[in-house]
């Protein structure tokens, strides 16, 4: 779901379909893995990763969609798709092909009466919620949120009122990428592990949640990212066949988009 | 008797160049975004494996029907297109991918995830590199043909600006389901010739990432022109094998070559406003 608004975000700004973004999931995941690994300390290796993450990317971002947003939207996905590419090539070269642990106390999981959560689900309830929170209020009750969404709206009314449209972008990019770094690395605890092909699954279901939510609206992706898990999930239980979630999504996907072409909450910008 | 190597990536380029100009057909000229473009092939070539395989008909019945099927079911895809548009399209046929893979995956009529296997097996004589040949020249031809057509015509038409065509009387919604037929008849094709030519597919023969690389050989040709589209996939099916002798470092070329590609020449070798259409005075 972070990594989700994230692509959102960027989506309601350029209009590109960011599937590249995956590629910062998975690099935090692994940059966690690394600095543990350097330093043996835990808290320094989740915190200073995925802010090396978001410093590194989001200029390389800038630069590989620049001169492609004004031309057909299909030229910046498949570039972004050919760009993921060389990314997970770049992680199996540097990293090798295996799942390499995550780093990680292992919390007992918690119990409330007979339902048992464990401890992967709770992290991410409670990393997620209060983002989620943080990212609302800076779009809306700070001076650079409101530039953003300025730009989402209108991006040469924006730049003719005085907003430095590069700048937006690139800003755009880092809060992205920082999304995308928070989701990979609870993806990350959640798995338990992190090779390099992990961020497909989120590359896919994180577009998906964009357009059920209505492309743009970054309640609307809240709210899908919710159906989505939820309709897969409940699902795939009742069906007489196997079914793998990822088909199953997409069939919800599907179904919502005949009945609701906007999306559930479509029309409304970010 | 086996053909050489040669006449073997002759072939492989043959279907995926069928195939990418059938995706012309949809993306180029008629301007739809269309993602899951290998699930035509798939449905082609297991159309065709399963008729051959559980009713024993005769091949060219066989074939007839998978292009048929494959046909049918690309209309239905290009349903959506009248629902959803532009980006949200693009997604939905991403979706597809995913479906189809699920359908082909988990229904024991189509093998499952072994897949079909053609009792035959592979066709390797130069009599196939011949029909592939002629298959792949009817392609060409059809797809400059259809480009010039009055067909055509209301397909860029409706490319540029629907509203204004469809106020010219040109009839939006039936040309885009047009287009979907017809491209999906080449890739009906293009899917029979696969599963000829490996004798064998299963659900990750068609994949995503299958289908991106068609739409990335259209579009590093150069989209809505039959040489780009030509040139486009003939670059893109032959370097990956000559890549091959570097090892683990192909697919990081391959995709660092579709990023230089799209940034430096977005419209495609080939294309309409290409550096190459000025020096050789194509227009």
């Amino acid at each position: 779901m972070l990594f989700a608004s994230g692509l959102t975000l960027i989506y309601g700004v350029l209009k590109i379909l960011h599937i590249a973004g995956a590629g910062a999931f998975t690099l935090a995941a692994y940059s966690v893995v690394f600095l543990n690994i350097l330093t043996h300390n835990l808290l320094l290796s989740f915190v200073v990763g995925p802010i090396l993450v978001s410093v590194a990317l989001p200029p390389i971002f800038l630069k590989l969609y620049e001169s492609m947003l004004d031309g057909s939207p299909l030229i910046p996905l498949v570039a972004s798709v050919g760009f993921y590419i060389v990314m997970e090539e770049l992680f199996r070269l540097a990293f090798g092909p295996f799942i390499l642990g995550f780093p990680f106390p292992s919390m007992k999981p918690v119990s409330l009466g007979s339902v048992t959560i464990p401890f992967g689900s709770i992290s991410i309830i409670a990393i997620s919620l209060p983002t989620v929170l943080l990212l609302w209020l800076f779009l809306h009750r700070t001076n650079w949120g409101l530039s953003l969404r300025a730009t989402a709206s209108n991006r040469r009314a924006a730049e003719m009122m005085g907003i430095n449209t590069r700048s937006v972008v690139l800003m755009t990019f880092v809060i992205g990428s920082i999304l995308a770094s928070a989701g990979g690395v609870l993806a990350g605890i959640y798995y338990g592990g992190v090779s390099p092909p992990f961020g497909d699954n989120a590359a896919v279901l994180g577009l998906s949640v964009i357009v059920l939510g209505g492309m743009g609206s970054l309640s609307g992706t809240i709210v899908a990212g919710l159906v989505l898990g939820l309709a897969s999930s409940l699902t795939v239980g009742l069906l007489p066949f196997n079914f793998p979630p990822n088909g199953m999504a997409f069939l919800v996907l599907t179904i919502i988009l005949i009945i609701r072409p906007k999306g559930i909450l479509g029309g409304r910008l970010v | 008797m086996p053909v050489s190597y040669i006449a073997t990536i002759f072939v492989s380029y043959a279907i995926f160049a069928i195939a990418c100009l059938g995706l012309d057909t949809i993306v180029g000229y008629a301007g739809e975004p269309m993602l899951g473009f290998t699930v035509i092939m798939a449905v082609g070539s297991y159309t065709f494996g399963s008729l051959i395989q559980s009713f024993s008909l005769p091949t060219p019945i066989a074939a007839l029907v998978a292009v048929l099927v494959s046909a049918i079911i690309g209309t239905v895809i290009g349903l959506s297109s009248l629902l959803v548009s532009e980006d949200f399209l693009a997604i939905v046929t991403i979706g597809v991918n995913f479906l189809a893979r699920a359908v082909f995956q988990y229904t024991p009529f189509f093998g499952g995830a072994y897949g079909v296997i053609l009792a035959g097996g592979p066709q390797s004589n130069y009599a196939f590199v011949v029909f592939v040949l002629v298959a792949l020249l009817t392609a060409f031809y059809g797809h400059w043909r259809l480009g010039e057509s009055w067909c055509g015509l209301a397909w860029k038409s409706m490319r540029e600006d629907s509203l204004a065509s469809s106020s010219l009387t040109v009839h939006v919604s039936y040309f885009k389901l047009l287009s979907f037929f017809l491209g999906s008849i080449f890739g009906g094709v293009s899917g029979v010739l696969y599963i000829m030519f490996t004798g064998a597919i299963d659900p990750t023969t068609f994949t995503f990432v299958q289908s991106i690389a068609l739409l990335a050989m259209v579009i590093v040709g150069g989209s809505a022109t039959t040489l780009g589209v030509g040139l486009g996939s003939a670059v893109l099916v032959i370097l990956p094998l000559t890549l091959a002798i570097l090892g683990g470092y192909s697919l990081l070329i391959y995709g660092a070559l579709i990023v230089i590609f799209m940034k430096y020449q977005p419209a495609g070798i080939l294309g309409r406003g290409s550096y190459a259409r000025r020096v050789l005075k194509l227009g």
